[in-house]
């Protein structure tokens, strides 16, 4: 059990220097976009198509880094009134849905990559599997974090654990 | 109907927004076999796969970077020189400062966690009390993401197909009405409380800091005028406001490492995950939307019924602020932007208009209790109860909901820029 959390937070740290790494290639090529045009007068063809490929795997990955974290958006409302047995419960079907949902995806991004075969995107010749592969590996993340919150909030609920209500949440 | 209930139970029993959605979603294309879910998932995928979506990781970017280098300081401290000679001068400085840092920034959070630290300890410092304080910086944490450059803005463009361009320029007035009007509300109580003014800065000093700030200061030149002129997009833009700020830090001022960006990135990523993700999935509701014909049933209805636009637009005003209270902003932009864009097309309201009106709702909604993110933050950086923090802002209000009324009934402060500067034909 130990090691399994000890292979989990090392997967961890790499997860997160990897999205801050993805994310700083995303604003390189989008300046790299802007400087190649109007210094240069001469538009690089594949940066946009770069950002928007790192866009789209950082987000994926952030989405099951913020799951495993709790720090997903939600309208947790209900968690401030309810009493601490019921906090748990819902707490515990919630994340039971969300693994189901997360899931589902998980199983319909493998099976997307699998199908998108030989086709590469129009500026890097990159398949579109690459692409693709980025909904199953965050979402599937996500899928495993959920699993494992629902087990805890479980435990919580059987052994009564006083409970933590929810901190500020997110917005912008 | 049934699906939206599954939804709403949901979303109430505190499944992650984008998680209900997904399940929802699929749930709905299983049951009626209508479109493969796999296209389905592709659509996830390709949903924020776009060039446009950008602009809301870079301006977040933009607005940590530069509460971390400084600039914050530097533009309240010439603020205060302007305005911190009158009577109650520190709440217009912050007013000001507010509204300075709105048109390098698109976040009302950012404002409240960074600006808002600085613009407390100052007012305390001066004697101001702790709860009047909090109060105007909570309430100017609105403007941000009025004056251009917005994120929500930006949500709200991707999502009804409308020029982000047009509507960065749009929030301009309204961002300056607000500004205006909540210093009215600080002049009546400096008048009321008898608040100092702070010792007059030299012209010397005026110009010093002015100096320290014009650096930061030409931030909104780059960014509304590099729009406005066609240089960038609202997306390049928000790239150039990255690397500006980074300049900034690194280069000019020194006031971060390289250490330092690290956790900047990851957190501008993860905040910026959080909605886009939001949106990724949203394209799993559009076939329920558009296959059920919710948004065309809806606008068939208050046709028939036929209000005046300005009854829709109030209505709309009403639900948004209730789900304000207790939402976050962002998805619920994402959500019901297309169930109500037809119906407010039909009746001849301006997509831009609506947006505008719309986020300067859900932004009074970012300190409406008992869910407003701004609000807790702001509490929590003043050391004072949300409870204290509500009471104090009350006051506050009149001007937020002034304004808010007042560019839902006259359409023109929104749309005269805009039109002005040819963003609309």
């Amino acid at each position: 059990m130990d090691r399994l959390i000890t292979i989990g937070a090392r997967l961890g740290a790499l997860l997160r220097w990897l999205v801050a790494f993805a994310f700083a290639v995303m604003v390189a090529a989008a300046i790299a976009q802007v400087i190649s045009r109007y210094v240069f007068n001469r538009p690089l063809g594949w940066t946009e198509e770069l950002a928007r490929l790192v866009m789209l795997w950082w987000t994926f990955v952030a989405v099951g880094l913020l799951a495993s974290s709790r720090k997903l958006m939600t309208l947790d409302a209900l968690l401030y009134v309810l009493p601490g047995r019921g906090v748990h419960a819902v707490r515990a079907a919630a994340h039971l849905v969300a693994a189901v949902a997360a899931l589902w995806l998980t199983w319909l991004g493998a099976r997307l990559v699998l199908l998108a075969g030989r086709q590469v995107t129009p500026a890097l010749d990159l398949p579109y599997g690459w692409v693709y592969l980025s909904l199953p590996v965050g979402l599937g993340i996500a899928g495993v974090a959920f699993v494992v919150h629902a087990l805890v909030d479980l435990g919580h609920l059987r052994r009564d654990t006083p409970v933590v209500r929810p901190g500020i949440g997110a917005d912008i | 109907m049934a699906w939206f209930a599954f939804l709403m139970v949901m979303l109430l029993g505190a499944v992650p927004i984008g998680f209900a959605l997904v399940a929802t979603g699929l749930g709905y294309l299983q049951v009626t076999g209508r479109v493969d879910a796999l296209i389905a998932a592709q659509r996830v995928a390709t949903g924020i796969d776009s060039f446009a979506l950008m602009a809301i990781p870079f301006f977040l970017l933009a607005a940590e970077l530069m509460n971390r280098t400084g600039i914050t300081d530097r533009i309240f401290h010439f603020a205060n020189c302007l305005l911190g000679r009158v009577a109650g001068g520190l709440g217009y400085v912050n007013v000001l400062a507010s509204m300075m840092f709105a048109s390098m920034s698109g976040s009302a959070v950012a404002d409240a966690a960074g600006l808002g630290r600085i613009e407390i300890r100052a007012m305390t410092q001066a004697g101001y009390d702790r709860p009047f304080a909090a109060a105007i910086t909570a309430a100017s944490t609105v403007i941000a993401p009025i004056i251009p450059p917005s994120i929500s803005l930006v949500i709200y463009g991707v999502t009804a197909g409308a020029s982000i361009g047009a509507l960065f320029i749009a929030g301009l007035l309204p961002g300056i009405l607000l500004g205006l009007a909540l210093m009215v509300v600080v002049y009546i109580f400096a008048r009321r409380r008898g608040y100092r003014a702070e010792k007059p800065a030299s012209a010397r000093e005026t110009l010093c800091a002015a100096a320290d700030a014009f650096l930061p200061l030409m931030t909104p030149v780059i960014i509304v005028g590099g729009i406005w002129t066609g240089v960038f997009t609202p997306t390049e833009a928000g790239a150039f406001a990255v690397l500006y700020a980074l300049l900034l830090g690194l280069v000019v001022y020194r006031s971060i490492g390289i250490g330092d960006l690290f956790q900047v990135l990851y957190e501008s990523a993860l905040s910026s995950a959080n909605i886009l993700f939001i949106i990724a999935v949203s394209a799993l509701i559009s076939w329920l939307l558009t296959v059920e014909q919710v948004p065309l049933r809806l606008a068939a209805t208050i046709i028939d019924w036929s209000p005046h636009p300005i009854v829709f637009l109030l209505l709309l005003n009403g639900i948004l602020l209730v789900l304000g209270c207790f939402m976050a902003s962002a998805p619920i932009i994402i959500m019901l932007t297309p169930i109500v864009l037809p119906s407010a097309v039909a009746m001849g309201i301006d997509p831009v208009h609506l947006g505008v009106v719309m986020v300067l709702n859900l932004m009074i909604g970012l300190i409406t209790p008992p869910i407003g993110l701004c609000l807790f933050a702001v509490s929590e950086v003043a050391g004072i109860s949300p409870f204290a923090l509500v009471r104090a802002l009350l006051p506050f209000f009149v001007p937020l909901f002034f304004v808010l009324l007042l560019i839902t009934f006259v359409p023109w402060t929104v749309l005269v820029l805009p039109k002005l500067l040819g963003f609309m034909g």
